[in-house]
């Protein structure tokens, strides 16, 4: 939770979760995204994982 | 013609005969002047045992035929044979002979000496005044004899000996120079070669090549090198005109299109939702040409030689774990069938991140380019000192003759074409293996399918 309310690009998630310094053309990482939110927002009514369109992800409250 | 010289004497194979040509002619010289002197030293040595036996014959005989001889030689001698004598008394008489006057300081010793002595010739009336090796002795009844060298014989030989010293000389000297001259011109022709061929190259035309001989000598070395070096500058320049065109076709259209959505957006007054749906749309269209872009600056560079500033030994094997524990996700959500058989451990030299962009790139065409079902295998071995990295699927694959067309830069499936997606990543992975001393090939999986193998030369520990 240390980046929590921020908003964190795929390139940010691939360097330091994957260690990997590119963005792969599939979407590896939206699927790793919704495995996550499948996994934390399953049994709640609010989402806590959010998506931003076009820029990355979003750990908190809706703006 | 004047310049011509001019140059030729410029030429550092001129140069260097010249100065071969200078130390040639100061050995002859020398070798020469010590021919001389021991050639003179041996004519003297000559006269004085000529003369010494001369002497002693005159001296053996009876003092009347004694006599009789010297007045007869005296008078008779021919041009070259020509000598002088003196015979005189006791008290310094002359009885028979030609020189007028006992030199001065001409000891009756019978040792050889040059001197002054007063002669007359034969028939003539007046003295001579000449400088001769001349010998004495004295006779039993106290008077004494002289015998003197001709002059002519000797002083011949030596001005011979220098005659043939000087045209030797010469002679050499102008062979030299004619060498230096010869050895200058050809230098100059085969400099002259290279040079003008320098001359088109720099003017553009980059098809020039330097003429080589058959000799094999330092100038077809050099010439080697200089093609060398010019087949690679124009594969390079090829290279990169291949890129710019490519660049020029393949990214205006992406940009247009990128355009005419912006055009469409604005033509009439919208929703605020419309706009930011526009937006992002746009953000996403023009990552994409970020994405582009840096692939084919990555590829160029790789080619280039450049990008692998600081290479490390790392664990290939690690690396592709990393990565495909990434796709294994993905392939479970699609329900795709995903396997993965890799070494423990592989060490190889060079850039993990590179290496695993290139893997990522092949698996994700595998990815996209056949349906969910299809199975798909990576593979990890060492063979033949080589980490051979193996991405497997059992799709429709790409027909034979494509496979090498696949890997260069923008080349594109049937079944790529319909999809998003640049046309670089096999060209990237190519040039990613090729900069670490290794190869990208495609084939077909038996029963079907496409395999494209990356392999990297294991690190020697």
């Amino acid at each position: 939770m240390r980046r929590a309310g921020r908003i964190v690009t795929r390139t940010m998630l691939l360097e330091q979760v994957w260690d990997l310094h590119f963005d792969p053309q599939t979407n590896v990482v939206d699927s790793q995204i919704s495995r996550l939110r499948a996994k934390i927002d399953r049994d709640f009514d609010k989402p806590l994982l959010h998506t931003l369109r076009g820029i990355g992800y979003r750990l908190g409250d809706e703006i | 013609m004047f310049t011509h010289l001019r140059q030729l004497s410029r030429t550092s194979a001129m140069r260097l005969a010249m100065r071969a040509a200078l130390v040639q002619v100061g050995v002859l010289a020398v070798a020469l002047a010590v021919l001389f002197v021991l050639l003179n030293r041996y004519v003297d040595r000559q006269i004085e045992s000529a003369l010494s036996g001369e002497l002693a014959a005159l001296a053996s005989l009876p003092a009347e035929q004694r006599q009789d001889s010297v007045r007869a030689l005296a008078a008779s001698g021919s041009k070259n044979q020509i000598r002088y004598y003196r015979l005189e008394t006791i008290d310094g008489h002359l009885l028979a002979g030609n020189v007028q006057q006992w030199p001065a300081g001409l000891s009756a010793d019978g040792r050889t000496r040059t001197l002054d002595l007063r002669v007359r010739e034969p028939g003539e009336e007046n003295d001579d005044a000449v400088r001769l090796p001349a010998v004495a002795t004295r006779l039993p009844d106290g008077g004494r004899l002289l015998v003197a060298q001709a002059p002519g014989a000797l002083e011949d030989l030596r001005e011979t000996a220098l005659t043939v010293a000087a045209a030797l000389l010469g002679l050499s000297a102008l062979l030299a120079l004619a060498l230096g001259v010869l050895l200058g011109r050809q230098w100059l022709a085969r400099f002259d070669a290279i040079s003008h061929t320098a001359e088109r190259i720099a003017a553009g035309d980059l098809t020039q090549r330097v003429e080589t001989s058959m000799r094999d000598d330092e100038f077809d070395l050099l010439a080697g090198h200089l093609n060398a070096m010019l087949t690679r500058i124009e594969a390079a320049v090829a290279g990169m005109r291949e890129v710019s065109d490519n660049v020029a076709h393949d990214l205006r259209k992406p940009l247009a299109r990128l355009k005419t959505r912006i055009d469409v957006v604005l033509a009439q007054p919208r929703q605020v939702d419309a706009y930011c749906e526009a937006l992002a749309q746009t953000a996403a269209d023009a990552e994409e040409l970020m994405r582009t872009f840096d692939a084919l600056l990555s590829i160029a560079r790789l080619e280039a030689g450049s990008d692998i500033a600081v290479p490390e030994t790392f664990d290939l094997a690690a690396v592709a774990r990393r990565v495909t524990e990434l796709y294994a996700d993905e392939a479970e959500n699609e329900g795709r069938p995903f396997s993965v058989e890799l070494a423990d451990t592989l060490a190889v030299h060079g850039q993990p991140a590179l290496l695993s962009q290139a893997l990522a790139n092949l698996l994700d065409n595998a990815f996209k380019y056949t349906s969910p079902e299809v199975a798909i295998a990576v593979q990890l071995i060492q063979e033949n000192g080589y980490a051979l990295l193996s991405v497997v699927d059992h799709g429709d694959g790409i027909p034979a003759g494509d496979h090498i067309r696949m890997t260069e830069r923008f080349a594109r499936g049937d079944i790529a074409r319909s999809q998003s997606g640049s046309g670089l990543g096999l060209a990237l992975a190519k040039a990613i293996a090729h900069a670490h001393g290794g190869r990208l090939g495609l084939a077909d999986t038996p029963g079907g399918g496409l395999t494209v193998r990356l392999s990297v030369p294991v690190a020697r520990t």
